[in-house]
């Protein structure tokens, strides 16, 4: 009897593993497949802006070593600044994604573009972000596999996270999630093993995390106030001493090996909480080691003293070193966390990026569906039993809640924990529920309460399959929005149309002015354009800008803003100055497209107004009644700048009436009379679709004329000759 | 507060008794003093010369030795907390477990300190 319940439990637990491996493998599965509708639907490209700085910077990486990289000094941005692009960057994404092709193509002899590697980077991390989530699920509640397992499977799918990690999002979030639930998983098995080992691993994993993502700086703030309030809580143990100490300690030193980060977490306000903590736990090791040889009345009056005394003198000595600067300030980033109106006021230009600005609530069901409202409950949950690795899940999803408010891009970092507290909540329905074979014997016994029962087994069965419906509409709205919404690269677009045989047009615009860039401008040319487009023309066309994505200098993005918003003639000066050859803009007007520069534009005029008040006046490009229009009620600031010139040369007679054209995004009528010549620039290249014009600056004139005078006099003169010329026939003598 | 310094007294001497049994924790506690000296002395030649270039170098040097304060008590309080019970088998898991660390703490500091 024995040997056989045995044998049935080996066989039971060997079962439990293959079908275990068996979910993970469709896990990765589901997980790398759905964020493959990018490859399919268009084909294997780098999307959007920063992937191209990733791209480029990674392809840097496999041409010239890594230590070339590190020291690479990139003379082809930030014109004529330059810049110390590897001091500058995390340099984890194209370190792991350079060994990943390292390892293919030197070791193991399969020939693979780097170019795919980068594509397929974020799918393939995406599945051992999954892995990750049921380890940490696992170990933060009460080793439940169910909840585990669920926690994986959600945060497979979760659109939150595809967001930002589909196929061709070559970006840092793709490997910054994953190691983000690794150091969180790390760091739970340590405070609970109490192992020094588990802690060093965190850290290590730490210092991959900083390595990879500036978003790091959550992981150096969550950590210690986890701890913080378990001290609070009087909950201090040996335990938690060695994995903070060892973490924070190991962590620190490893952290402030990546250039960029430096001597930032000795001397930056954000990383002061943890150094605090660190110093409070100390004490309270001290305080541990002799409270078992003094009364308790006594040791309450000493530790008192001595917490109140520590805080004060913590918070003291905080803002004396900040006074007298030697721990920089919270940055200005930091500050808009908390004042939403902060960054509009101060920075504009971390106000002007769509990813900086409040989420709109609807976007917390469309990223997560019904795991939103499981979140509460499991955070709930968590609170009625409220052990140790509780606490972590709650203060993340306290704080994280806040910051995706705050901030979309923040909606990345709370779509895990929304995915671990509803895989709590579901495992916790689903033990109670699906034990219905139990129910049913108890139906089938014919006792005494058997109505009760029958009752019990029917509201169970309606738990379970209504949970089951909502699973399944779950999936279906995943696959929904992760096809529909967040699988466009942004630089190919879907004109939404189909040709005669039913293939789908693309918009490949962009792709054509880069590389008529490319292939008919000299290989130094300089090209002013917005910052957006800094980083792709960089990548796509090769060629030096002025700004780009990595928005370090604000003044430099104000000289270009200045310049788009000037007068002809002063702007012409102004790019003259910074040695530009041509400037890129994109225009919407004729295609419809909503991201054009016009509709940027007032943030080309804020950013410079910021710096130069009385050069550029925001008000000045509105009309009398502060609106912002482009048809003839424009202001004649606004006619006489540069960017609508720019944009609608040309443009008034291409829709058939010979004088007008409609501006489909505005909405606006265009007349020729509106648009006045340009004289200093001249248009080079137009893309099919209107999409992107390219302009060139006029070669200063031989004789020293004023352009502006050059031109004024040709149109003359041309229009005295048409008028001279005399009617020539051929004649026949 | 007699009472409170008479306990502090006695608590110090428990200690003695406590270090005077066990080598391992006597050696681990020298050790730990001598980190905290090594650290103030490293300071106060900081403060002293008024330069703390190269920043650097400094900060590894200052580090290590809290860290490697910080490993040796996690250290001390695991070899405190086993009782009789696979007392040998949980010294020596700490054990390997602080070599390890140690290492990897020493290795990043030569790696920060140039």
């Amino acid at each position: 009897m024995n040997i056989s319940n045995n044998t049935k439990k080996s066989i039971l637990s060997s079962i439990s593993l293959v079908l275990k491996l068996a979910i993970f493998i469709c896990l990765i599965g589901a997980a790398t497949s759905s964020r493959l509708f990018s490859v399919i639907r268009y084909e294997s490209i780098i999307h959007e802006f920063d992937p191209w700085f990733n791209y480029r910077a990674t392809r840097y990486l496999v041409k010239n070593g890594f230590h070339k990289f590190l020291n690479w000094f990139d003379d082809k941005t930030w014109y004529p600044l330059g810049r110390i692009t590897g001091g500058t960057l995390y340099p984890g994404l194209m370190t792991t994604s350079g060994a990943v092709w390292y390892l293919m193509n030197k070791i193991m002899k399969i020939q693979v573009n780097i170019r795919d590697v980068c594509v397929l980077f974020a799918p393939a991390f995406s599945g051992i972000t999954a892995i990750f989530t049921y380890l940490f699920t696992k170990n933060c509640y009460n080793d439940d596999q169910l909840a585990g397992l669920l926690s994986a499977a959600f945060i497979a799918i979760a659109p939150g996270y595809i967001s930002r990690s589909v196929a061709g999002s070559y970006d840092n979030e793709a490997i910054a999630i994953t190691l983000l639930m690794s150091t969180f998983y790390l760091w739970i098995k340590a405070m609970r093993t109490g192992s020094i080992s588990w802690a060093c691993s965190a850290a290590i994993s730490y210092f991959y995390m900083v390595s990879a993502w500036g978003g790091y700086v959550f992981i150096t703030n969550l950590i210690p106030l986890h701890v913080f309030i378990l001290l609070l809580m009087g909950r201090y143990s040996t335990k938690l001493y060695s994995a903070y100490s060892v973490w924070y300690c190991i962590g620190t030193l490893a952290s402030m090996q990546i250039p960029f980060v430096n001597f930032q977490p000795i001397r930056s306000n954000d990383h002061m909480s943890s150094l605090g903590v660190f110093g409070l736990i100390q004490f309270f090791m001290f305080g541990d080691s002799i409270k078992s040889t003094i009364s308790t009345k006594n040791f309450k009056i000493f530790l008192k003293f001595a917490v109140i005394g520590l805080i004060s003198f913590g918070i003291l000595g905080l803002f004396v070193l900040t006074y007298f600067g030697l721990i920089a300030p919270w940055t200005g980033r930091f500050y808009s966390l908390w004042d939403t109106g902060y960054a509009k006021d101060h920075i504009p230009i971390i106000a002007s990026v769509s990813e900086h600005q409040p989420t709109a609530w609807p976007s917390f069901f469309f990223d997560t569906q019904f795991l939103i409202w499981l979140f509460p409950c499991g955070v709930f949950m968590l609170f009625m039993e409220l052990q140790d690795e509780h606490i972590f899940i709650i203060a993340y999803s306290v704080l994280c809640s806040y910051f995706a408010g705050v901030m979309v891009r923040l909606m990345l970092t709370l779509t895990p924990i929304i995915c671990v507290c509803a895989a709590v909540t579901l495992s916790n329905v689903f033990k109670y529920n699906l034990r219905i074979w139990s129910t049913i014997k108890k139906v089938k016994n014919k006792s005494d309460n058997r109505f009760t029962e029958l009752c019990v087994l029917i509201s169970k069965l309606i738990t379970v399959l209504s949970f089951l419906g909502y699973l399944i509409l779950f999936v279906q709205h995943c696959t929904w929005v992760t096809s529909n919404a967040y699988s466009a690269p942004s630089v190919v677009l879907l004109s939404g149309s189909t040709d005669a045989d039913g293939s789908p047009i693309f918009i490949d615009d962009f792709r054509e002015a880069y590389s008529w860039l490319r292939y008919n401008t000299d290989e130094d040319a300089k090209v002013a354009a917005w910052w957006d487009y800094g980083y792709q023309i960089g990548g796509f066309a090769d060629r030096t800008t002025l700004v780009d994505n990595n928005t370090w200098n604000n003044t430099h993005i104000a000289i270009v803003g200045k310049a788009m918003s000037s007068s002809e003639e002063r702007s012409y000066e102004i790019l003259k100055e910074h040695d530009v050859d041509y400037v890129l803009i994109i225009f919407g007007g004729l295609l419809g497209f909503n991201g054009d520069d016009l509709n940027k534009f007032l943030w080309m005029v804020r950013i410079p107004e910021g710096i130069w008040p009385d050069e550029v006046n925001e008000q000045s490009f509105f009309t009398a009644d502060g609106q912002f229009r482009v048809d003839a009620a424009a202001s004649d600031t606004m006619k006489n700048c540069l960017m609508y010139k720019m944009s609608y040369h040309d443009f008034p007679g291409i829709m058939g009436n010979p004088t007008q054209s409609t501006d489909r995004v505005r909405g606006a009528t265009i007349d020729e009379s509106h648009v006045l010549p340009l004289k200093y620039f001249e248009e080079v290249f137009t893309t099919e679709n209107w999409l992107v014009r390219i302009y060139k600056l006029k070669d200063l004139d031989l004789e020293g004329r004023d352009l502006g005078d050059v031109y004024d006099m040709d149109n003359t003169q041309t229009k005295k000759k048409s008028l001279k010329k005399p009617k020539l026939e051929p004649r026949i003598n | 507060m007699a009472t409170l310094q008479d306990q502090l007294y006695k608590s110090v001497d428990l200690y003695k008794e406590a270090i005077n049994a066990n080598i391992s924790l006597k050696l681990i506690d020298i050790f730990s003093l001598a980190l905290v000296i090594i650290a103030s002395i490293q300071c106060i030649f900081m403060i002293v010369i008024r330069d703390s270039y190269p920043f650097n170098a400094f900060l590894a040097g200052f580090i290590i030795c809290v860290s490697q304060f910080a490993l040796n008590v996690s250290l001390r309080l695991g070899l405190v907390k086993f009782g009789d019970d696979n007392k040998y088998r949980g010294e020596r898991k700490l054990f390997v477990e602080y070599i390890i660390c140690s290492l990897v703490l020493h290795f990043i500091t030569l790696h920060y300190i140039n």
